[in-house]
């Protein structure tokens, strides 16, 4: 009864009936309409990317849709290794390269990468009102090849008000870092290395090209699945729940990444590749609202996930975006996101001296339990075409910097340093 | 019981919307144009009419727009006339939409959908092809340009038929 | 306390969808659903931009779609 009354009251407040303004629907008609973007993304004292995006869509006639988009990523700057800091320089000697890391310093690899994205989403509305959407993508590294694809079907059931998708895609990946992807687990300075040091006065370090090219990659694939309800609940709100699950397969560790092997001081005794399993199995459930305000006409859109893998990470990801119109063009959405994840069954901070390898082993920060949270800002005025837009974000990501149990000079380090990071992005939509 | 099957439900048949399929008198209604004036459907009969429902934020109904001006040139003068019913809520979005698409046929309004209601509307847009006695012939529903050619060739055939 | 959290987001979820199914809304009272904004995604450039960066720095990913490209990034 109580139930009901608050759901009753729920419903009234959230779905009341909204008023009129009603800024312009996208706009079809001939020609490509074409929105164009810059995004700087820069990390204090870490990763640069500057990245030139290009989306064109054009509507080939009243049944078919095309989008086409290319970026380009220009990477550079320092990336952590999976090592720990010390109190005397490190280095690092690699197949492809060599690299030393102050004394106290956090170490990190530097490097410099361009990767080239292409991609296109062919919609097809068909006479029901059915769709089916065809995306497929390629991107190229200096080091990494990705191929992916999709199809996702939709169609509406109960005069339009419930959307039904299912969707099926997958990915294959070359990785072919310069020496060929190392051996889980070997030490860092093996016979790879030493080759390389003799040869080193006519290679430059660089990771491409000469020894272990591109035919001694390493093969990464994928498939995932979606099964996705849209509900409109009312005149101006809009709820739509996807469950996705994931099976990778083949390389999947990052041939960058290592470990230090620590002795009871704390001090590096060595260094060992990182090794993950050779499968991961994921699954998130996702369910966003859309929900324009009665009066004020802002419009909310939230999203949450919930994700679970095999690997054991679990996380919970939150996304608010709120959407506030000034007069018919001009708009401010300020956007908030939290993510925080479980750690990796197999993460370690580092790996100790005489103790007996793990099967799988990974230092890699992404993989440790953290929370990242991020607050941005967009300014935006509409165009007939699409918009003009600034975009302001700043994410913080920050783990546990003191584990416990650390050994010996290792307490007195940060061995988690938060990651600040700031994005600056400028949109441009025209049509010709 | 028996009297309630017999008249009842034959006569709920006949009131409920989804009951005025083909063939079934359109109902009647008054509403205002956006000259000033008014447009009363019986005062139509003797005509071929299009009964068109439409909104300026609906898409496929923006691309039957130059369809329906074709059909009222071509075919006006031989007794077919186009009646497009605007649904949006406020009017100025009605004449943005309108001052783009300079349609050369009647534009009625009905911001409180009640004849839409009447109608049964599925989906945007609708339109009823009603024949010279009044009568609903054909239902269009949504709009493709292949579309065009059939439809047309309907509104030929209904021209076609004696007046009344 | 994460588990609590997760069942609550998805019990207000639900509730909203109970609460709400019951509206009906007439194919003439989607004048709102078809603004850009209250599109599910209303800038696919935002989108792809944004699942790129968190895809590459966290350990999660899915949930929005089926296919996209990978990149040597995680």
């Amino acid at each position: 009864m109580q139930l009901n009354h608050v759901r009753r009251a729920l419903a009234s407040a959230t779905c009341a009936l909204l008023g009129g303004h009603a800024s312009a629907a996208p706009d079809g008609g001939d020609g490509w309409s074409v929105e164009s973007a810059v995004l700087y993304y820069g990390e204090k004292d870490r990763v640069q990317v500057l990245e030139p995006t290009l989306f064109a869509s054009r509507e080939l006639d009243d049944e078919n849709r095309l989008v086409v988009r290319g970026v380009v990523d220009v990477m550079s700057g320092a990336t952590p290794n999976g090592a720990v800091p010390t109190d005397t320089p490190q280095t690092f000697t690699t197949a492809s390269s060599r690299y030393t890391v102050d004394a106290d310093a956090p170490p990190r690899m530097d490097f410099e990468d361009l990767r080239l994205a292409f991609g296109f989403d062919w919609e097809r509305t068909g006479e029901g009102g059915d769709r089916r959407l065809l995306t497929g993508d390629v991107s190229v590294e200096t080091d990494y090849l990705s191929m992916g694809g999709g199809g996702t079907w939709s169609w509406d059931t109960r005069d339009r008000l419930t959307t039904l998708s299912l969707g099926v895609g997958g990915n294959f990946d070359w990785v072919f870092p310069g020496g060929g992807p190392p051996a889980p687990l070997d030490p860092l300075d093996g016979a790879a290395a030493l080759h390389l040091i003799q040869e080193e006065d006519d290679d430059d370090d660089e990771g491409e090209g000469g020894e272990g090219g591109f035919e001694e990659g390493e093969a990464r694939y994928g498939v995932n699945t979606l099964l996705g309800v849209t509900q409109v609940l009312s005149r101006g709100a809009l709820l739509q729940l996807n469950w996705t699950h994931a099976e990778q397969g083949g390389y999947l560790d990052d041939p960058y990444k290592l470990l230090s092997v620590v002795g009871a001081d704390g001090r590096p005794v060595g260094y060992r590749w990182e090794s993950r399993p050779d499968r991961r199995s994921s699954d998130a459930l996702f369910g966003r609202l859309v929900w324009q305000l009665p009066l004020l006409h802002h419009v909310v859109h939230l999203g949450y996930r919930y994700y679970r893998d095999d690997w054991g990470v679990e996380a919970n990801t939150t996304d608010l975006k709120y959407r506030i119109d000034l007069g018919r063009r001009l708009y401010l959405q300020p956007h908030l996101r939290y993510h925080r994840q479980g750690a990796a069954d197999f993460y370690r901070y580092y790996l100790v001296a005489g103790e007996p390898l793990p099967d799988h082993a990974s230092a890699d920060y992404r993989l440790a339990e953290m929370e990242s949270r991020l607050a941005g800002l967009k300014v935006a005025r509409e165009t007939k075409s699409g918009e003009m837009a600034l975009r302001l974000e700043y994410m913080v990501q920050s783990g546990e910097s003191h584990p416990d149990g650390a050994p010996g000079i290792l307490t007195g380090y940060d061995l988690y340093p938060d990651l600040e990071a700031v994005m600056v992005q400028f949109t441009w939509s025209f049509r010709f | 019981m028996h009297l309630f099957y017999r008249l009842v439900v034959p006569l709920l048949l006949l009131l409920s919307p989804l009951a005025r399929g083909e063939g079934m008198p359109a109902p009647d209604f008054t509403l205002p144009t956006l000259d000033g004036g008014e447009v009363t459907l019986s005062k139509l009969r003797g005509k071929v009419v299009l009964l068109d429902f439409w909104a300026s934020w609906c898409r496929p109904c923006r691309r039957s727009f130059p369809w329906m001006d074709r059909m009222q040139r071509k075919y006006g003068p031989r007794g077919f006339t186009v009646v497009a019913v605007n649904l949006d809520r406020k009017r100025e979005d009605a004449d943005d939409f309108l001052r783009l698409m300079q349609p050369g046929f009647v534009i009625a309004r009905d911001p409180g959908a009640s004849v839409a209601e009447r109608f049964g509307l599925k989906g945007m847009p609708t339109a009823f092809l009603i024949d010279r006695q009044g009568r609903v012939r054909h239902t269009h529903r949504g709009f493709r340009e292949r579309h065009g050619e059939e439809r047309e060739a309907q509104i030929r055939a209904l021209l076609a038929e004696e007046r009344p | 306390m994460r588990g609590r959290a997760a069942a609550g987001a998805l019990g207000v979820l639900l509730l909203l969808v109970q609460g709400c199914a019951v509206q009906e809304v007439k194919p003439w009272e989607r004048d709102l659903l078809a603004e850009r904004r209250m599109q599910l995604e209303p800038s696919a450039l935002d989108a792809f931009l944004d699942l790129h960066i968190y895809i590459s720095k966290e350990a999660a990913s899915g949930g929005y779609g089926v296919g996209g490209g990978g990149c040597g990034c995680n």
